[in-house]
């Protein structure tokens, strides 16, 4: 019996110095949850790749070591992970930042990045983005793709007709450009109706324009059945009652609007920023001559509508053991250097001033890129931190379809929106 | 104290009796390992759901314990109960017409002749496409604006119309899918059946001068009673807890036409992070087929025969 305590008691002590040799071992790398994989060839791909080979050169005693993660699972995986105490130093996010807060899994950046942010402060573009990601004073995550949803066009079809982007300026100039392009054969406004990957619609951003440019009041709370509710949601409505918009709208989810699209079915699509690169490589009839991107309309000419704004953003796990070295890189991909990176290699929107006027970001993507980025500026509005907001256009789209296919009234079917939105949260 | 290699439970009359000996219990023992494996991984999760349907749960965060409180907003809401009815339309529907083109398909394609096998070949083609394939391929198909529905329908003088975007022609469209993905499994099944049946038993029929249609009912049908019920059960059962159709082919819509309990299910918990009440719907799912399953055994009771 003594023997066996002996063993048992060796086994464990090897285990615990094992451990030790591993932590020390562990102690200059730095682990990143991403959805992109360095490995890739993809723009964005291959700027990670560049921004973590010109870090690593830089510090020779760090290591970066990305483990690819699927977008959508990303997070969830992460507070699991942070739960067993096993998660990587660095989580990539978009609009889930709220339950990385809120679980704990994440940890505020204001004690390794203040005096870094406060020197760039001039240079960095998108304050709503940063402001998205401070909690109660506290940097959570370091913004750096940001996008927000815009109206994309064809240019060609316009032209065709004889309409212009600032046709788009207000919801009448909107609804007659529509009928023009329809009187004259042309495609016309695909919008995503469904419940499912649903994305901002005419309904959502005539109400937050009429809401002080927010869904949600102070403290994530949603009131949709009032009056400016029913005007947002019956402006939609009745653009459908009219033929403006097709009733296969309320089955087409944010992807198949999108695809129909780069097809040439539409000449208007509402459309994540995000997504302009990937509309000129996957189509061969768009290019900056043919596609522009506008802001959304509003009930009046003095200002563009709201746009629901969002960005990729890098925090920190809070039971880190390397938080220096990894909130260190955390700057650095948003630095000068890195930043360049994202917006000529990955052809993202640029980060900063300075590199915003680079001569390599001109024409194609690029072009397409500085009118999103001069939108996302004007009208982005990113949901209150800490709001669960991405599953409120579907409910949007349920009080739009309970309206026209079950009768029910808009405040009946904006105060179910509304009780579903707020038991969210 | 029980005797060395004799294993003894209390009787009903409170008598110590020998139920089984070594060699009986050897049996049980080799079962174990499954029985186990069966708690670990069907047991256990639905102990933990219920469990969880106990309390608040948002965004993988256990808050409150709150009771049966989750069970009476969902039995309060009206899309969840809206969903019920979804779900036995749509698994009622289905089963049905699967059941009856699987049967004609088994029947037509029983004999082992170079056309039936050549034919069992192409119609087992969508049972093994991918679900999420074939139903994204049958979106596009229905699609109003660049699917093949205004071309094919045109021609027949019938207007443009929005299959996806009507409630009605929505449920019938995921009907569709369920049939034409599970036909040919029903086929497999019953033709199974119908290859169990002896054939001397069709000759003497034929030697009596039985019609085919005689034979049908008075021998075919009786002797497929397992077989049928085997297939009703395997196949309500799919289609009662089916995600995969609603989810891709119509996403719920429109206006919930097509949003059945799993949807629902999935919905309150992975999308909106509810955990708490995802859990009770899926532990009230649970109790829904016991309900169907204690149906079919009352349908086997009634007709005489129970399974072995």
């Amino acid at each position: 019996m003594g023997r066996y305590y002996a063993r048992t008691l060796a086994t464990v002590l090897a285990a615990t110095c094992s451990l030790g040799a591993i932590a020390q071992a562990n102690a200059g790398t730095v682990t990143m949850w991403t959805f992109l994989n360095p490995e890739n060839t993809s723009g964005r791909e291959v700027a990670l790749r560049n921004v973590i080979e010109k870090y690593e050169a830089n510090h020779p005693g760090v290591d970066i070591v990305v483990e690819p993660q699927d977008w959508a699972t990303m997070t969830e995986k992460f507070v699991l992970s942070h739960s067993a105490n096993r998660a990587p130093d660095i989580i990539w996010s978009a609009q889930d930042l709220g339950l990385l807060v809120n679980s704990g899994a994440v940890t505020s950046l204001n004690p390794y990045l203040a005096d870094w942010l406060a020197e760039n402060d001039d240079d960095l573009l998108f304050d709503n983005a940063y402001d998205n990601a401070t909690y109660d004073g506290e940097l959570m995550a370091v913004p750096l793709f940001p996008y927000s949803v815009l109206v994309f066009y064809r240019k060609d079809h316009f032209a065709q007709v004889g309409l212009t982007e600032d046709d788009l300026d207000t919801w009448d100039g909107f609804a007659a450009a529509v009928k023009k392009l329809q009187d004259a054969g042309l495609p016309g406004l695909l919008l995503p109706l469904s419940e499912d990957k649903p994305s901002s619609t005419i309904a959502t951003t005539a109400y937050m324009d009429l809401n002080d440019g927010h869904l949600l009041a102070e403290g994530c709370v949603a009131d949709f059945a009032t009056d400016i509710g029913v005007q947002a949601l019956t402006l939609q409505t009745d653009m459908i009652k009219s033929g403006l918009i097709s009733q296969e709208a309320v089955a087409r989810t944010n992807d198949d609007a999108w695809d129909l699209f780069i097809g040439g079915r539409g000449s208007i699509v509402p459309q994540t920023s995000a997504r302009a690169g990937a509309l000129l490589s996957s189509s061969d009839w768009a290019n900056e001559e043919t596609v522009g991107i506008v802001p959304w309309p509003s009930f009046t000419t003095d200002h563009h509508g709201p746009s629901v704004g969002a960005s990729w953003q890098v925090s920190l796990w809070s039971g880190s053991q390397n938080k220096e070295e990894a909130s260190d890189f955390m700057a650095f991909m948003a630095s000068e250097e890195g930043a360049k990176e994202w917006a000529v290699t990955g052809e993202q929107l640029p980060l900063r001033a300075s590199v915003a006027n680079l001569p390599e970001l001109s024409g194609g993507v690029f072009a397409l890129n500085q009118a999103a980025s001069e939108a996302l500026n004007e009208t982005g509005r990113f949901p209150r931190p800490g709001c669960a907001e991405s599953s409120t256009m579907g409910d949007w789209n349920r009080a739009a379809q309970d309206v026209l296919l079950n009768g029910i009234s808009p405040v009946d079917a904006l105060q179910e929106a509304t009780d579903s939105t707020n038991r969210r949260q | 104290m029980a005797e060395a290699g004799v294993a003894t439970v209390v009787g009903t009359g409170g008598r110590r009796s020998k139920l089984f000996r070594v060699g009986e219990v050897k049996p049980y023992l080799f079962v174990l390992p499954f029985i186990g494996l069966e708690a670990l991984f069907l047991l256990l999760p639905l102990g933990m759901s219920l469990y969880y349907s106990l309390f608040d749960i948002k965004y993988l965060i256990v808050g409150d314990f709150v009771g049966l409180q989750n069970y009476f907003e969902i039995f309060s809401n009206r899309r969840f109960l809206a969903s019920v009815g979804v779900t036995m339309t749509f698994s009622l529907f289905s089963l049905f017409f699967t059941f009856i083109v699987g049967f004609a398909l088994a029947l037509w394609l029983v004999k082992d002749n170079g056309h039936s096998v050549f034919m069992r070949a192409i119609i087992l083609v969508p049972y093994v496409i991918s679900m999420l394939v074939g139903s994204l391929l049958l979106k596009w198909v229905l699609s109003q604006d660049a699917g093949l529905t205004d071309l094919l329908l045109g021609p027949l003088g019938i207007p443009s119309l929005s299959i996806l975007g009507d409630p009605s022609t929505a449920m019938a469209a995921i009907v569709y899918n369920g049939v034409w993905r599970d036909s040919a499994f029903a086929m497999m099944l019953l033709m199974a059946g119908l290859k169990s049946i002896p054939l001397h038993i069709y000759q003497a029929a034929k030697v009596d001068g039985a019609s085919k249609l005689y034979t049908f009912w008075r021998i075919t049908l009786p002797l497929m009673r397992m077989p049928i019920l085997i297939t009703l059960v395997r196949l309500l059962l799919y289609f009662v807890n089916s995600l995969t159709f609603q989810l891709v082919l119509t996403g719920g819509g429109p206006a919930g036409a097509t949003t059945n309990i799993v949807l629902h299910m999935y919905r309150s918990a992975f999308e909106d992070s509810l955990l708490g009440l995802g859990n009770a719907m899926s532990f009230v799912l649970f109790l829904f087929n016991l309900a169907i399953i204690a149906v079919i055994i009352i349908l086997f009771r009634v007709s005489g025969r129970t399974p072995k």
